[in-house]
């Protein structure tokens, strides 16, 4: 074990109430096999420090194009940023006075992460929470993930990972000893519709999670919903079967869509092509009715 | 309500009867009082369930007014407004320039200004501080009178009476001057039962009917015995309260709890009419509008009669809950060990957006209040706040704060709003810092000596005679309250702008010193021109470490400052005579009223805008979430002052799908050290204000869809998505 390995973080979010039980530090790792569609952090997919770009809230004052005339092209009322061009220096984003610019993820050592966790250990210890790694696919930094949660460990930190789990057998041994709970995410139920939607194969998650749920893993399934994309019956009916035939899982979560990760895919540069809006709450009766025609327990109809 | 005349016609009463007694300041008051009250007392209104309202008028006698001034006081100003009033005749007018210089010179706070020193009257502001700029203003009241009024429950105001009879003898004027402002409280008494008895005869609404001939009933009971019920001692401890001019009623619970409960066990009330009593007492006031004060206090691991001031304490909140009013202020004293039930209904309450009932945590604030008070800890263990958090001993100590300081302002005259640019002479922080520090303690010791001039004239002036009868040990002494009566007379200054000069510190050690980033001169021309033309060097301050965040160099030095001023403060008490000298870090708005005549400032802040409020946060600078914020927060040691407040906001979901979660926070917040939480949970109209403002909504935490964000992260867009949802 060594505390100065490092790992590409573009966010730690300190008091997180969302990924997973308790209060909890969620450190969000940089690089992602995946590419789905509806990706609500497209900042996080590339493995390697991007500059984003938020045009509505620049005030084109100029400073950025000072400092990087070939990325910056500003004009009377446009600021074209040439990503193309950009070596992810930063410098354009200390400048910002409107934040409009970031540079996203930023190298951490293991002893600073865990400087940051032990703060709130006993927020932890109280509310029951600790430590999530989330991403991108933590897995993609799998060597930085397995220290980070044997160091959390050490300090007897409950431990967490959000993952799409589309990894390699070994990688989930290693992290095994180290890990209390896997927020495990459930996309499509199809393996053909889940290489369109996300551009890799279900075969080797599903394989993953029933390896881990053999192991007696506790796991949370988590099942983004998305408008015209995997909102079916036939996913539906997957999430019910996956349900009845994992008894012992800690939770089904269903995670409806919401729409953030458009204006964060423009600020890196990214595609993006769902076009539904935020899901809201007729969409979401709609959805509960379905699964509860299905056979979907009160828990998971309450999940969302 | 009165007409001008009318009120001319009582202020020439008023003043003639201060004259005619002006060689005995124990009748004097008495009289004074007597007369003032048979005038100022209004009627009941048609929903009231207690008696007890009163106005103000530009002359008379109040510990604390509205005209922020103390003791005997004459307003000039609303004398003046009085003349443009046409229908007054030429003898009325004369009347009003009579009275403005009958009083000059004879008033409380004139008679304090006599007092002052020369380098009071040169290094102290004396002007209107919502207009000019200052560091260290005197203030004239005598506020906060946190008093037990079980021993008026259980003797009456007759028993007061006989009880200033039997020591009459240890100083007659002052004990004839309890006694005749007791009768006087008798005869309102009687005098409001009149009034009700002609509402019987008109009252045609069967409930108003019974209602009224209980309250006549009531109110002839009290003037003559000892209060049977809880309709009745809530009746009889308000009017006092009221009377005294305090606008802080004390512990209820503990003193009308048992009240409560028995007549709620022995059928003689139902739950129902006792909600509808503490909604009609809670009316009167709201009616009072002194929202800086308002105090009722609940909860504390020290009362008598713990089950039934817990019983009592539930109704309390649950009134406040239904009635959602910024008044009163409710607070809560939790501890270890408390029932459960009571801390479950404060977080419902607050939960529902209430914003009380506020929490304080008995297992930090005894061991601070015993040091920082200097007091054995079943001395500290009867701490109560008042007004906008001070603490004082309940019932044994008063500790009004007399004076307030702008740190900030000090720190800015060393650099560009004074005499010369302190970082050009001092070659290093160190040095720096000693010199600011030295200017804060030589106006904290000035305003040390004004609180104490302050309680001698009005001692001299007044014996306060409603505090004086309730306080320890005033009549057991045979000394009025500011006379030697009161067991410790204790002095407090409020602190302003804490944080900003912390955060200050922190830049011009960082910048200017460490890394001679920004030269003295740049620093001061910078702040001079409020950042035009120097839109850099406020970017790079901005970005300089701020409290709030656990970040170590930014919070060492907020803890280093308000170790050392909270000290400077604490050591003046001595030199001025009293039993303590604190500060408090509490919350008016003052920081706001202060901030708007206080330039910019070194940690990036620009000028006439508000600073941080209290010791927390300067808006939107705590970026790192809740716990980092709460962390922080619990490294300023409460034990050497004598409060401050803690003001924090969530979303709604966290009192609710959160709620367990919240609580966790909560408690852990209290077990690493904090001192209390003053929590405001939000509704819909704050996320447009938060859309406005962002600066201020860091930790709004929203629920989007499967995940959470800081609502002020989100980009314009998402936020008005989440503004179109229904707030449940």
């Amino acid at each position: 074990m060594n505390d100065l390995k490092t790992g590409m973080i573009f966010d730690i979010e300190r008091c997180s109430m969302y990924d997973g039980p308790g209060i909890r530090t969620t450190v969000f790792l940089k690089g992602c096999p995946l590419s789905c569609k509806w990706c609500h952090n497209p900042e996080s997919q590339r493995p390697l420090p991007e500059l984003a770009f938020y045009s509505e809230k620049c005030v084109r004052c100029g400073k950025c194009a000072k400092i990087c005339p070939d990325v910056h092209k500003l004009s009377a009322r446009t600021h074209k940023v040439h990503y193309q061009n950009c070596k992810s220096c930063g410098r354009c984003a200390k400048v910002c006075p409107v934040h409009a610019l970031k540079l996203i993820g930023k190298t951490y050592q293991i002893k600073e992460v865990m400087d940051i966790l032990k703060k709130d250990i006993p927020y932890f210890r109280t509310a029951g929470g600790g430590l999530t790694v989330s991403g991108g696919e933590p897995f993609s930094q799998y060597i930085f993930l397995k220290e980070l949660l044997q160091y959390a460990k050490a300090e007897d930190i409950h431990t967490c990972i959000e993952t799409s789990g589309f990894t390699t057998r070994e990688k989930i041994d290693g992290v095994l000893p180290y890990t209390d709970l896997f927020l495990f995410d459930y996309k499509v139920t199809s393996p053909e519709l889940h290489r369109q939607f996300t551009g890799v194969d279900n075969h080797i998650i599903l394989e993953n999670f029933r390896y881990l749920y053999s192991c007696g893993q506790a796991i949370i399934l988590r099942c983004p919903i998305i408008p015209g994309y995997n909102d079916t019956e036939d996913h539906f009916r997957g999430i019910c079967d996956m349900e009845k035939q994992y008894p012992d899982l800690a939770g089904i979560e269903i995670m409806p869509y919401h729409s953030l990760g458009k204006e964060k895919a423009a600020a890196v540069n990214k595609p993006y092509e769902v076009t539904a809006p935020t899901a809201d709450d007729t969409v979401k009766n709609m959805w509960k009715k379905q699964l509860r025609t299905l056979g979907a327990s009160d828990a998971l109809l309450e999940s969302f | 309500m009165f007409t001008n005349s009318e009120k001319i016609q009582h202020m020439m009463h008023f003043t003639k009867t201060y004259e005619e007694n002006s060689d005995n300041i124990y009748l004097r008051e008495a009289r004074c009082l007597e007369v003032q009250f048979s005038f100022l007392m209004l009627p009941l209104r048609p929903e009231d369930l207690f008696v007890g309202r009163k106005t103000e008028l530009p002359i008379g006698f109040w510990a604390q007014n509205s005209y922020g001034t103390v003791g005997y006081y004459c307003d000039v100003p609303s004398l003046l407004a009085l003349k443009e009033d046409s229908t007054l005749s030429e003898k009325e007018l004369l009347a009003i320039d009579y009275l403005i210089r009958f009083w000059k010179g004879k008033t409380t706070d004139e008679k304090i200004h006599a007092q002052y020193t020369p380098e009071q009257k040169k290094l102290l502001s004396h002007g209107d501080f919502t207009v000019e700029s200052g560091i260290g203003w005197p203030l004239y009241r005598m506020s906060g009178a946190q008093m037990n009024p079980s021993k008026l429950l259980s003797k009456g105001i007759c028993g007061i009476i006989k009880e200033a009879d039997e020591l009459r003898s240890q100083n007659p004027d002052f004990y004839d001057a309890v006694k005749a402002v007791m009768q006087t409280l008798q005869t309102i008494c009687l005098r409001y039962r009149e009034e009700i008895l002609d509402k019987i005869k008109l009252c045609t609404d069967t409930k108003r009917h019974q209602e009224l001939t209980a309250m006549a009933d009531n109110l002839d009971k009290i003037a003559y015995h000892t209060p049977k019920s809880f309709w009745q001692a809530a009746q009889l401890s308000y009017l006092f309260y009221l009377l005294s001019g305090t606008y802080n009623y004390g512990r209820m619970d503990e003193y009308l709890g048992s009240y409560y409960t028995h007549d709620l066990d022995t059928g003689v009330m139902t739950e129902t009419m006792g909600l509808s009593l503490l909604t009609s007492l809670w009316q009167l006031i709201i009616e009072r509008h002194n929202i800086f004060d308002g105090r009722i206090i609940l909860g504390g691991k020290d009362r008598k009669n713990l089950e039934d001031a817990d019983r009592f304490a539930l109704a309390a909140m649950e009134t406040s809950r239904r009635t959602k009013d910024i008044l009163p202020q409710l607070t809560l004293r939790c501890y270890s060990g408390m029932n459960e039930a009571l801390y479950q209904k404060a977080l419902e309450v607050i939960g529902e957006g209430t914003t009380f009932p506020m929490l304080y945590n008995d297992d930090v604030n005894i061991p601070a209040v015993a040091n920082a008070f200097s007091l054995p800890m079943e001395v500290a263990q009867e701490y109560v706040p008042f007004g906008c958090g001070e603490y004082v001993i309940y019932n044994k100590s008063f500790g009004t704060p007399s004076g307030a300081i702008n740190f900030l302002q000090g720190l800015n005259t060393m650099i560009y709003d004074g005499e010369k640019n302190y970082l050009e002479e001092c070659p290093d922080f160190e040095s720096f810092y000693e010199v600011y520090l030295s200017n804060m303690q030589q106006i904290i010791e000035l305003l040390a000596l004004q609180e104490r001039q302050e309680y001698d004239v009005c001692a001299a002036d007044a014996p306060y005679l409603f505090f004086s009868i309730l306080f320890d040990d005033c009549l057991k002494r045979s000394k009025p309250v500011f006379a030697g009566g009161v067991r410790y007379l204790e002095g407090t200054l409020e602190g302003y702008g804490n944080t900003n000069t912390a955060d200050s510190l922190t830049a011009i050690k960082k910048y200017v010193y460490d890394e001679k980033r920004i030269s003295p001169q740049t620093m001061a021309e910078a702040l001079k021109h409020n950042f035009a033309g120097y839109e850099e060097i406020q970017t790079l301050l901005l970005a300089a470490p701020k409290y709030g965040n656990d970040d170590d160099t930014a919070d060492s030095m907020a803890i280093r400052f308000h170790e050392d001023i909270s000290n400077i403060i604490r050591n003046s008490a001595q030199k001025a005579n009293l039993h303590s000298y604190l500060m408090v870090v509490i919350n008016n708005h003052m920081n706001t009223t202060f901030g708007m005549t206080t330039g910019a400032s070194a940690d990036g802040r620009p000028g006439y805008s508000y600073m941080a409020n209290a010791n927390n946060p300067t808006g939107g600078m705590d970026t790192n979430g809740i716990t980092a914020m709460l962390n922080s927060l619990v490294k300023l040691t409460p034990s050497l002052h004598a409060g401050s407040v803690q003001n924090m906001r969530f979303s709604k979901e966290m009192f609710t799908r959160l709620l367990p979660k919240t609580k966790g926070l909560l408690a852990t917040y209290f077990k690493n050290g904090g001192a209390q939480s003053m929590i405001t949970v939000l509704n819909r109209g704050d996320l447009e204000r938060a859309m406005e403002e962002p600066e201020k909504y860091q930790n709004l935490i929203v629920r989007v869809g499967g995940f959470s964000a800081r609502f002020v992260e989100l980009s314009k867009n998402d936020q008005k998505e989440l503004l179109s949802r229904n707030t449940y």
